[in-house]
This record gives C-alpha cells, sequence and structure tokens, in this order.
C-alpha cells in the first residue's frame, strides 16, 4: 500500500474532450448505475411478491420490492463511483496500489478520492447539505406547532416531519465533526500522510451520502411514522416510507462502523516518532473515544434494523408478540445502540473544545489525564446505562436503582471535562473570537443538558419528565447545544486552514450571539413545558401551553434564521469576496498550522518528529524555554 | 497560583485573589439562591400534590434542583468571572500561566462529584422504592409492592384511545377513568397493538403501555380534583389526539358511577372476552 | 507579537527538506500494522453484531411469548403451516462447524508457513478456501431442507436470520483469503509483472495474518452460534 507514488505528476485529464471526461467512474456514472440498480431491485422484488410470502399487506406495499430497491441502488450506485474496481482486482491477484490520487481540479470533490483533506471537504458540504435539509424539518414541525390543533400539516405528515427531522440529525450528524474534521485533521495532528485505509475513508462519505438521499426519498413512500427511535411493533405496522428508515439507519451504521475502524486503525498505527499517547491531541483522544463506541455499537443497530426488515418482509418475528417475539427486544437492543450513539454524537464536543481552549487562553490544557480518562470512561460508561431510556417501560423494574447509578456515575467523568475547562479558563488571556464564543457557548450549553439530565436518571422525577418536552429539550441541549455550537466552532477556527479563506468576523460574532440567544430562548421554555405535560411529537397540545409554544415557535425560527446568516457568510465571505486568512490566524502551536496552506497532498515533505503535545503555551513558571516539563506530567 | 513574566510588574502588584474572589462570590450567590430557589420554585414544581406518590416526585424534583442549583451557579458564575477578569487586551499577545494541573483541586473535585452523584443515586433508589415505584410503570411483578387492599383498574390503550377495564366489578370496561379518593390503585397497563405510554399527569403516573405486557403502577390519590391522561409513547398517526380526562371522586361518588357504569356498558361487558392481564393482539400486521 | 514565547519556535517540524529530494516511504511495517489492527477491531465489532442475535436468542427463548418460541404442531397447523417439525438437522449441522473447524486449523497451518517464509502456504490456504465455502453449502443446503422456515415462530426466526449473516459473514472472509491466494498464483504466473509483491512484508504475509485471525474469531463465533441453534 503505497502513497508515495502520488508525488509523480500526471498529466492534466483536462485535454481530454468534455464527453470523454464523462465515461468512466464517476458521479455521473453512479448515479445512473444507481437509478438502474434501484429498478433492477424493485422489478425483482415484484417478481418475488408473485410467490406472495407476505400475504397481509395491502396489494400496493411491497417492502421486499422497495429494500431490494435500495439496495441494488446503493450498490450500483458504489461501482458507478469505482468503489468495486479495487475489490474485483483483488480478487483477481492483481498488486495492491492505492488509486492515483488527482492532483487538483475541482473533479476530485465528486467522486472516489483517497485523499483525506479531499473526504473531510466533501464530509463538510454533504453533512452541511443535510443538516439544513434536518433543520428544515424542524422549522415545519415549530410552524405547526404554532397552534394548539393540527392546522398547517396533517397528523400524519407532522409525525413523518418530527421522524425525518430526528433521524436526520441522529443519522447524519454522527459523523458531523468526525467526518469532516477527524478525516481532515486527525492524520496532520499525528503526523501521518494518509488515513489507515483511505478507500474505506471515501466509503464511508459515499455510504452516508447514499443513506441521506434514501431517507430523503422516504416522503415518496408515505413518510413513518415512529420518530428516530423506531419502535416495534409501530415498526412493523407502518406503510413502506418505514424501509426508507430501515436502510437509511443500516447505512449510516455501516458508515459508521467503517469510519470508526478507519479512525482507531490510523491513530494506533500511523502516529509520527514521538507522538505518544501523552501527547496525543485532545481532539485525537476524543476522536478515539468516539471511534470505541462506533465500531462497537454501531453493529448492534445493524443487526437490529436486518431483524425490522426481516419482520416486515418475510415475517420473522423477532418483535411482533403474536409470532413469538417481543417488542421489549428491539428497545432492548435499540437503546444498547442508541445510548452510545448519543455520546457518539456529544464526545467529539468535548475534544473540540478542549482542543481550542489553549489555543485562545494561551495555556496548556488544564488536566490533560483528566480529560482523556473522562472521555474514556464516558465512552466505556455509555454501555451499561441503556435501560434508563426504559424506566417507565416496565423491563427489569428490578434493575432499575441499578441503572440509576450506573446513569449517575456517567455524570464523573463528565464533570472532568467540565473541570478542565475551568482549570483552563483560570488566570487565562482569553481572546473572545468567534470559535472561543462558541466553546463557551458548548459550556454554558452542556451544563444545562447535563443538569437537567440528573432529572432524567431518577426515576420519580423520570416519570414525569420522561417522554414529555422535558427529554426533548434535554437532549436537544446535549446534542444542538454541545455538538452543533461546537462543530460551528471547529468551522469557524479551521476553515483557514481548510481553505485559506477566512469568515466575515462581523457577521460571524452576529451569527453567533443570535445562535445562542435564540436557542436557549427556544429550549429553556421546552422544559417548562414538559414540566407541564405536553408529551413530545405531538401536533395538538393542551390549550393553556399555547403562548408559550408559540414563544419557542419564534424563537425557533429566530435559530434557523441564524442557521440563514452562517450560510450568508459563508457565501459572502468565502465564494464572493474569498477574504485571504492568515497562515496561522490564532497563533496555534498544534501542527495543523505548521504545514503549508493549502495542505500539500502527502501532508509532510518529511514525517515530523514530536517532543511535546501541542499545547505548549503560556510562560513556563520555575524552568526556561524548551525545558519545561514533558507533556501530561 | 504563581506569577506570571508575562504580565507587567504594576499589573502583578494589583492582581486580587482571584480564588477567594470567586469563591466568595459563588458562596453567597449558593447561600442566597439555593434556598430561594427551593421555597419558591419547589411548591410549583411538577406534578402537584394530588397522589402520594405525584407529592413523592415533587420532592423529589425539589431536592434534584436545590442540589443542582448551586453546580450550575458554580459553573455560571466562574464562566462570567473568567470572562471579565481573565481576558486577553484588545490585540494582546500575552501568555497564561503554563499550569498544567493541580493533583489536589482534581482530588477534591473527584471525590466530590462522585459523593454528589452517589447520593443522588442512593436517594433516587430510596424514593422509588418508598413510594412503591412513584407512580412509574414497574413491570409485571413490582419490586415493592404497597401492603392493604387495593383496587386494581386496568389501563387498555389501543390505537388511539385509552380504555379502562374494573375487574372487580365484574370486568366492566368504561371509556373514562374515574378513581376513588384515598384508596390505593393498582394500575395494570397493556396495549392491543403497539406501544404507547399512559401518563396521567396530575396523579404522577406514567406506564408504557406495551402489548402482552402487564405493566403495574401504584397510585394513592389523596385529593379530589380532575386529571389529564395522556399517551407520551408515539404510536402512529393520531398520537397527539390521544388524550382524556379522568376524575378522581370520593369513594361514595365512585360507587354510585361505577354501577352506573356497569348498567350502562351490561351488554357491553358480556361480548368483551374475560378479565385478563394481558389480551391478544389482532393479528392483523399492517393497520394505521 | 512581541512575546517573548513567541520566539519560540511554533512547530515541531524536522527542518525542511531540500528541494529535489525524494520524499521517503512511510515505514514499510505500517500498512501491516493497520490491518493487524484492523483485523482486532473487525472482531469486535462482528462481535457486537452477532451479540444482538445471541441476545434475541436467550431473550426470547425466556419470555418464550404465547408459548410461540418452539410452537407445537398444533399451534402452527392453526396458523396452516404445512411444516411439522421445528428441529433443524443435526447431521447438516455437524458438518456446517466440522468443514468451518477445519477450514480454520488449515487456515492456521497456512498462516504458520507464511511466517517460517514457506512456499508450501498456498495448499493449506486453498483448502481453508474449500473448506470454508463447503461450510456455507452444508448450511445452505439445511436451509433447504429443514421442515420449518422463518415464520414459525421466534426460534425459527432466529435460526434462519442469525446462521443467514453469519454465512454472509463467512463468504466476506473467504474472499479475503481468496484474494491472497489469488494474489500469490497471479505472482507465480507472472512474476515480472509483479516486482516485488511477493515481499511478504509488503502485501500477502500481513493481509494473510489479519485474515486468518479474523477467520479464527469468526469460527469461533461460529461455534457459539452452532452450540446455541443446533445444541440448547
Amino acid at each position: 500500500m503505497s502513497t508515495t507514488a502520488a508525488a509523480v505528476s500526471t498529466p492534466a485529464p483536462a485535454s481530454r474532450p468534455l464527453w470523454r471526461r464523462l465515461i468512466g467512474f464517476n458521479l455521473l456514472t453512479a448515479v445512473l448505475l444507481g437509478i438502474g440498480g434501484y429498478y433492477l431491485g424493485w422489478f425483482i422484488g415484484h417478481q418475488i411478491k408473485g410467490s406472495s410470502f407476505h400475504n397481509q399487506v395491502p396489494s400496493s406495499e411491497n417492502d421486499v420490492a422497495l429494500l431490494l430497491a435500495y439496495f441494488f441502488g446503493v450498490i450500483g450506485f458504489l461501482i458507478g463511483l469505482g468503489f468495486a474496481n479495487y475489490p474485483v482486482s483483488r480478487m483477481l491477484g492483481r498488486p495492491a496500489s492505492l488509486r492515483e490520487k488527482e492532483q487538483e481540479g475541482w473533479g476530485r470533490y465528486f467522486g472516489l478520492c483517497t485523499d483525506h483533506k479531499v473526504v473531510g471537504i466533501q464530509y463538510l458540504i454533504g453533512i452541511g447539505v443535510f443538516f439544513f435539509i434536518g433543520g428544515l424539518n424542524a422549522m415545519l414541525i415549530r410552524a405547526e406547532l404554532l397552534h394548539n390543533t393540527p392546522t398547517f400539516v396533517g397528523p400524519g405528515q407532522y409525525i413523518s416531519l418530527v421522524g425525518m427531522h430526528g433521524t436526520m440529525m441522529m443519522g447524519m450528524m454522527t459523523s458531523g465533526i468526525l467526518g469532516p474534521f477527524a478525516n481532515y485533521f486527525v492524520p496532520i495532528m499525528i503526523g501521518a500522510r494518509r488515513m489507515a485505509f483511505p478507500r474505506i475513508e471515501a466509503l464511508t462519505f459515499w455510504l452516508l451520502m447514499a443513506a441521506g438521499f434514501i431517507l430523503t426519498s422516504t416522503i415518496f413512500f408515505g413518510g413513518f411514522p415512529t420518530g428516530w427511535t423506531g419502535y416495534e411493533p409501530l415498526n412493523d405496522q407502518a406503510v413502506m416510507g418505514m424501509d426508507s428508515y430501515i436502510c437509511f439507519f443500516a447505512l449510516v451504521g455501516i458508515s459508521m462502523c467503517l469510519l470508526g475502524l478507519n479512525m482507531m486503525a490510523t491513530i494506533i498505527t500511523m502516529r509520527a516518532p514521538g507522538l505518544t499517547w501523552s501527547r496525543l491531541p485532545i481532539f485525537v483522544w476524543s476522536v478515539f473515544a468516539t471511534s470505541v463506541l462506533m465500531v462497537l455499537a454501531a453493529p448492534m443497530l445493524v443487526a437490529t434494523l436486518l431483524m425490522a426488515a426481516l419482520d416486515r418482509t418475510i415475517n420473522t418475528s423477532f418483535f411482533i408478540t403474536g409470532g413469538g417475539g417481543s417488542s421489549y427486544l428491539f428497545e432492548n437492543l435499540f437503546w444498547f445502540f442508541g445510548h452510545p450513539e448519543v455520546y457518539i454524537l456529544a464526545l467529539p464536543g468535548f475534544g473540540i473544545v478542549l482542543e481550542l481552549l489553549p489555543v485562545f487562553t494561551r495555556k496548556p490544557l488544564w488536566g490533560y489525564r483528566l480529560a482523556v480518562s473522562g472521555m474514556l470512561g464516558v465512552s466505556l460508561m455509555s454501555f451499561f446505562v441503556w435501560q434508563h431510556h426504559l424506566f417507565v417501560s416496565g423491563i427489569n423494574a428490578d434493575l432499575r436503582p441499578f441503572y440509576m447509578l450506573s446513569t449517575e456515575i456517567i455524570s464523573i467523568p463528565t464533570g472532568f471535562i467540565f473541570m478542565c475547562v475551568m482549570g483552563t479558563l483560570w488566570k487565562a488571556r482569553t481572546s473572545f473570537t468567534v470559535p472561543m464564543l462558541f466553546c463557551l457557548g458548548w459550556t454554558f450549553n452542556f451544563l444545562i443538558g447535563g443538569l437537567s439530565g440528573v432529572f432524567l436518571s431518577d426515576t420519580p422525577s423520570d416519570t414525569t419528565t420522561h417522554g414529555s418536552f422535558f427529554v426533548m429539550a434535554h437532549f436537544h441541549y446535549t446534542i444542538m447545544g454541545g455538538l452543533i455550537f461546537t462543530f460551528f466552532a471547529a468551522i469557524y477556527y479551521w476553515i483557514p486552514k481548510m481553505t485559506g479563506l477566512r469568515f466575515n468576523e462581523r457577521l460571524a460574532k452576529l451569527h453567533f450571539w443570535l445562535m445562542f440567544v435564540a436557542f436557549n430562548s427556544t429550549f429553556l421554555p421546552l422544559f417548562v413545558l414538559g414540566m407541564k405535560g405536553q408529551p413530545r411529537r405531538v401536533s395538538e397540545y393542551a390549550p393553556n401551553l399555547h403562548g408559550l409554544n408559540v414563544w419557542v415557535s419564534i424563537s425557533a425560527f429566530v435559530l434557523g434564521f441564524s442557521m440563514l446568516i452562517f450560510l450568508a457568510n459563508a457565501v459572502y465571505s468565502l465564494i464572493f469576496v474569498r477574504l485571504k486568512a492568515e497562515q496561522n490566524p490564532w497563533r496555534s502551536k498544534s501542527i495543523e498550522w505548521q504545514v503549508p496552506t493549502p495542505v500539500p497532498v502527502n501532508n509532510f515533505e518529511q514525517i515530523p518528529v514530536f517532543d511535546s503535545d501541542p499545547y505548549e503555551y503560556g510562560v513556563p513558571l520555575t524552568v526556561g524555554p524548551g525545558q519545561t516539563a514533558p507533556a501530561g506530567a | 497560583m504563581s506569577s506570571n513574566p508575562a504580565t507587567s510588574p504594576a499589573e502583578l502588584a494589583g492582581e486580587p485573589n482571584h480564588a477567594r474572589r470567586f469563591g466568595l462570590t459563588w458562596l453567597i450567590a449558593t447561600v442566597i439562591a439555593t434556598p430561594l430557589v427551593i421555597v419558591l420554585l419547589g411548591p410549583i414544581l411538577p406534578p402537584g400534590k394530588a397522589t402520594e406518590q405525584a407529592a413523592g416526585q415533587v420532592t423529589d424534583n425539589t431536592v434534584l434542583l436545590g442540589m443542582a442549583t448551586p453546580v450550575l451557579l458554580l459553573v455560571v458564575i466562574y464562566l462570567v468571572y473568567a470572562s471579565i477578569f481573565f481576558r486577553q487586551p484588545k490585540g494582546g499577545v500575552l501568555e497564561g500561566p503554563a499550569v498544567r494541573g493541580d493533583a489536589r483541586i482534581q482530588t477534591t473535585w473527584i471525590v466530590v462529584t462522585s459523593l454528589l452523584v452517589l447520593s443522588l443515586a442512593g436517594y433516587g433508589t430510596v424514593r422509588l422504592l418508598a413510594d412503591n415505584g412513584a407512580g412509574s410503570g414497574s413491570g409485571p411483578t413490582p419490586l415493592t409492592v404497597p401492603a392493604g387492599p387495593k383496587l386494581p383498574v386496568q389501563v387498555i390503550a389501543q390505537q388511539w384511545a385509552f380504555t379502562y377495564r374494573y375487574p372487580t366489578y365484574g370486568g366492566v370496561e368504561t371509556p373514562h377513568l374515574v378513581l376513588p379518593v384515598g384508596k390505593m390503585i393498582e394500575l395494570h397497563v397493556t396495549s392491543l397493538d403497539v406501544i404507547h405510554s399512559f401518563w396521567a399527569y396530575q396523579l404522577g403516573v406514567k406506564a408504557d403501555a406495551n402489548p402482552q405486557i402487564d405493566n403495574i403502577a401504584f397510585v394513592k390519590p389523596t385529593k379530589v380534583q380532575s386529571f389529564e391522561v395522556r399517551c407520551a409513547e408515539l404510536c402512529g398517526l393520531w398520537h397527539g389526539e390521544m388524550f382524556d380526562h379522568g376524575r378522581v371522586v370520593t369513594e361514595a361518588e365512585f360507587e354510585t358511577w361505577i354501577h352506573e357504569q356497569q348498567t350502562r356498558f351490561a351488554a357491553a361487558t358480556k361480548s368483551l372476552p374475560p378479565y385478563s392481564t394481558t389480551y391478544q393482539p389482532e393479528p392483523t400486521r399492517r393497520g394505521g | 507579537m512581541a512575546s517573548e514565547s513567541e520566539s519560540l519556535p511554533l512547530g515541531r517540524m524536522a527542518p525542511p527538506v531540500p528541494a529535489g529530494l525524494d520524499i521517503p516511504p512511510e515505514p514499510p511495517d505500517v500498512g501491516a500494522r493497520a490491518l493487524s489492527v484492523a483485523s482486532r477491531l473487525l472482531c469486535g465489532a462482528s462481535t457486537f453484531f452477532f451479540l444482538a442475535f445471541l441476545f434475541a436468542y436467550f431473550y426470547l427463548r425466556s419470555i418464550n411469548q404465547d408459548h410461540f418460541w418452539l410452537p407445537s404442531a398444533a399451534q402452527l397447523k392453526e396458523q396452516k403451516e404445512l411444516h411439522v417439525s421445528l428441529k433443524p438437522d443435526q447431521a447438516l449441522g455437524a458438518v456446517f462447524i466440522v468443514c468451518v473447524v477445519l477450514s480454520v486449523l488449515l487456515a492456521f497451518l497456512a498462516s504458520r508457513r507464511m511466517k517460517q517464509q514457506s512456499q508450501s502456504w498456498l495448499p493449506p490456504a486453498i483448502g481453508a478456501l474449500v473448506l470454508g465455502i463447503g461450510a456455507v453449502a452444508a448450511q445452505c443446503i439445511e436451509f433447504i431442507v429443514q421442515k420449518f422456515g422463518p415464520t414459525d415462530g421466534a426460534f425459527a426466526s432466529v435460526f434462519c436470520a442469525w446462521l443467514a449473516f453469519y454465512l454472509i459473514a463467512i463468504l466476506g472472509t473467504m474472499y479475503w483469503l481468496e484474494t491472497q491466494v489469488a494474489t500469490e498464483l497471479r505472482a507465480r504466473r507472472q512474476p515480472a509483472a509483479h516486482g516485488d509483491i511477493r515481499d511478504p512484508d509488503r502485501l500477502i504475509a500481513p493481509s494473510l495474518d489479519a485474515a486468518v485471525f479474523y477467520w479464527g474469531f469468526l469460527a469461533g463465533i461460529g461455534i457459539v452460534t452452532y452450540v446455541t441453534l443446533y445444541l440448547l
């Protein structure tokens, strides 16, 4: 697996005529083969339907056909992109060689590219698009909740919107930070020239795009009524749109698992000389902790969804009580994945905050080991708490004290992160740049999210708050306030590195303040609404809660508007005006800021040698420069 | 902590004792705010005191809020304090002190947070067991069962309505829930199709209705009042419309009401399947 | 930029390489170690994937909803099912698991010979491949001849789904082994076209090692599968 061949320049492909360039393994072929595969699967599905082994479904419904159509569509899409070339040539015994990296040009962003920096940008744009689709769903949900009876959309469309919003965000945003930023920066931060498995890296991105497209296509098949949890037996009862959900989440699960595997293999094997575990940037540690969860939890999700798909198609009875199944089984399996999932969303945020704080406070990271053990602790503990989602379901009610305990215990390692944030801020020289503001926003939001989690982890209190808007507010504080705020922090922080351009700072600050205020104005009242008895996912609520709901809806629209400011800023600063950024605008000591911008294809001319962690800020206390105590001491 | 050579000597001399100042601010804020929160917010915390279980939850919520307030204040005041006093001067390039940790502070933090969360878990467990499940669905064989006589009431959820059966009154099935005050009620929650959740807000009861599962919750109403019933688990198209009102009435009123129901639904009761803790769901797989 | 610390070197880079110098290749063992780590991680992922089925097995078995874990013939007849026996064929099951175990043993032998730089690793590897495919075939025959389908109760569901996905995992592993065999065969046929491909550090040895490790682990899962589904 040699990567060094890329130094040899290839003749510019621009010399070929346009029609010739359209033929080959590219996005156009992929889309055509995807559509072809889709109709092939649809056709086969209808042939099978002739033998009719799922006879209790209305004739217009054919889950076998739709699932096969999605399956063949994805396969065709991947073949069209060129993902089959390598496996087939290996099968024929041809030697392994990395596909030549395209040196330059826009073409590489629209196809299979094994350059981790290109994949990072692809992820950023791709996930951004689906993030905005998911956000648009949220706007529609809040528009409906302007009135306490269904007016704007019907109840069926409403629960589909709720499901699509939830599933899109929980699915696509699992890779929200790992996709763009870890792919782009982890190899650079550890002094490597590539990821361990560049083809798998590209595959995770294109799988995710196919998945997002499939989820969006659910609107053509009647949507799905289950929300992102997909509970059985409602899942089994639902119309064909449910298959989109199953297919989406299974693909996301595979993508997640491969992404985590690739990240872990890269971090374990490809660190440059001198970069010991105790010198690893904290962001890389958070990626590592997240990857552990991705590799182990995601397969559980895939297995669960495969069982659900079998229940829907060939009438197995995993979750159907009539045939010997159990709906509890689904709840157990789903949340065994589902709880690690929420930490998959939260942990990269911890990493971003702790990575950025030293830069802007001009201090070393305070309590490096505490932060690492916090992240690994959260990661490990998250496998032991899943039944706190089921406190009132009647599952293993005798075990509730145990799950209460384990859930409370998980707040200890989370507290470590706060300790590190506060320690780093102590006597700091803080510059309130936009990324720093988002990090401070995270600290406040995650605090509220964490403290409200205490109420949910306590069964007596959870009896009222469970399944209400309280839960909804809680996890929006941890995920939107945790993940999305750090997502934006990372964008503002690293865009100068990724593009050589920067954002207009005034607009960026406006974006932060509007987003922060609107976010809190949206979700703080939801705690009250939940405590006053409004269940989640309802299009009709008690009339006395109307005023507060209108308030929340208007705040939500402002929150949506703040995203438009971001978008406008991106278009204005990065496309039209093209504000040039300095080489190292934040005066960071981390290695990614020391390589040239744009980063060369091979990142480094020579593999760097590390002699400390990247947090050598501040004025040493007793020893002179260059003699500081080793990192983590 | 230490001197900072990067700052000018004049500033160094005037450096206040930040630790003491911050600590005092937090302490004063906590001493003022915590009792205020408990006294002002405690009484209005959900779900009210209409039942023993609901009152227990209010106590629980108050304790949690009382414990959360100092933590909230600690971090928020810290953020504000740090934002005001630990700034980079405009256009400055000053460096902070190169402190990488403090074993004593870290140990204290770990010990304090551990004690805090362990005591919370212990307290939650005690409340859960003392209140006989605190109104939550506790499965077919609850760990703690209240002593004394109990009135069994079955809650049957289906898309998209709740109905109620009173097995001790001939298994009559009623469309609304009426309960006698001052009696321990044993709610058996089950479903005929998908998962629902029976949420009687003012009673402080929430129990998932699972097909083929008998989920038991105990509740003892202490006040005559009406209460709201809602479905709290997404159950399909009309999930949002799945609500109803119930009443807690005096025992005499209850007896009158139940006998009225028995006569009114006499014919319907005969055609119902005999009372059972769970019912076989309809065989259809696609309904909603 | 007047601060004292600004004068410190910012990066941790080695001095820049003079122009015209070739970029040195990455250490040769990086690919090998990455494959080895990946195979271990894949083992973890596979464990959790099949753990879901193991959990489903014991969960549904312990609940035995409406006695539909192993429904009686009468119950099935009520559902208009024509099949009668819910017992899988023990002989075919035994063939299946014996094929898996023998295949793994041969794969280990191949890996050991490869480590001793022996040329003779190919026959056991091919044997492992054939036996692995044989295991899949045996189980497919079992699916065809067994007297129940996936709709006949909870056990039947778990049996069919778990084994089907296990077979897919075997096929994936066999593909992995096959790439090593194919590479070796092609290299023997056209050594010129492959240059240093035979260098065991470069390609075949680490990949074979990782594949065999994974196959060994998967076989362990297979034994659990067999014991659970055929013997319990």
